[in-house]
């Protein structure tokens, strides 16, 4: 009976695999989240100028943000366990804000569930019953990961330092876009088709990288 | 375009904490492949912030660790060491994904 209702939901729509996606992908911003807390102070003071950064840079590119940063009093239990209890980070709240409407659309797709622990505060996110073990799973393995190898949650604005000096002197046109992009190597390689609208495409993804990146260094 | 360039080239030079850098590379895709396949399915004059080819490389990265994971457990169960198609096969259907089963039958 169970598992034919699931069939039935699944078939409906497609939007239950972006569901799940959705909620791995939270619960791996979540776990991140926790080392800072854990490492002392310079840890925080770290997270405080990459909140700048992230903050400003959707700003600088002219689109407004509709993410106003809040901070929740109760962590996660289930990484209460394993890390401080207290965390004043702003990022779990983005991932918490979240969270309200992948519950939404579970409830909507899948009528029988199982309830997965996720949050003190908010109710649990019922979630496909085949995935319960594989989701927990992976909670683990995301903190054994972080427990061992620290993963920073900051991310380099770039890999190669050379790369990024040439980038900074390139002359810029108004809007902040390379000039003569379309002549430079490096452009062409981009390229993946020959295609002028894949080309324009590229161009401006990679103007925007450029861009975002040149601000926030 | 440094970034896209520097991901897409895969080079593991570091230019600084050389343990961090290829951990950091091996635990997603590269972020240019899959913000050129988020391109795919928008306008032609589209853009797509940085956070959110951030965002959508976290979430195929955790979707495909997913899915390896169920198929690793169960090489592990009967004692063999190499992941084939078939267990990927069984475990995105042990994980709901029967759908995915009939296209992937043409690439495993």
């Amino acid at each position: 009976m169970v598992w034919t209702v699931l069939r039935a939901s699944r078939n409906m729509t497609s939007a239950h695999d972006l569901t799940d996606n959705e909620d791995d992908g939270q619960q791996q911003s979540e776990s991140p989240m926790q080392p800072p807390s854990v490492n002392g102070i310079s840890d925080p003071g770290i997270s405080t100028q990459n909140v700048n950064v992230q903050y400003a840079a959707p700003g600088q590119l002219g689109t407004g943000h509709a993410m106003v940063p809040h901070v929740y009093p109760y962590p996660d239990p289930y990484y209460r366990s394993i890390f401080a209890p207290y965390d004043t980070q702003p990022y779990p709240p983005q991932a918490y804000s979240g969270q309200p409407m992948v519950h939404l659309q579970l409830m909507g797709i899948q009528q029988a569930g199982v309830p997965l622990p996720t949050d003190a505060v908010e109710e649990p996110v019922f979630v496909n019953a085949k995935q319960y073990h594989g989701i927990l799973r992976r909670r683990q393995y995301r903190a054994k990961a972080e427990s061992e190898n620290k993963i920073i949650r900051n991310r380099k604005p770039y890999l190669h330092e050379s790369r990024h000096k040439h980038a900074l002197t390139r002359p810029r046109g108004c809007g902040g876009r390379f000039l003569n992009s379309k002549k430079d190597k490096n452009q062409n390689d981009d390229v993946a088709s020959a295609d002028k609208s894949q080309s324009n495409i590229n161009i401006n993804s990679n103007k925007n990288d450029q861009t975002s990146s040149d601000r926030a260094s | 375009m440094a970034d896209s360039d520097n991901d897409s080239g895969g080079a593991h030079n570091s230019g600084k904490g050389g343990k961090v850098l290829p951990r950091e590379l091996d635990r997603f895709l590269p972020i240019a492949n899959v913000s050129r396949i988020m391109k795919k399915a928008l306008l032609a004059n589209a853009k797509i912030l940085k956070y959110a080819k951030e965002t959508v490389q976290e979430c195929v990265s955790e979707f495909i660790s997913f899915i390896i994971d169920e198929a690793s457990d169960k090489c592990q169960r009967e004692k063999r060491k190499v992941i084939n198609g078939d267990d990927l096969l069984w475990a995105m259907t042990t994980l709901g994904f029967e759908d995915y089963v009939e296209p992937l039958k043409g690439y495993l």
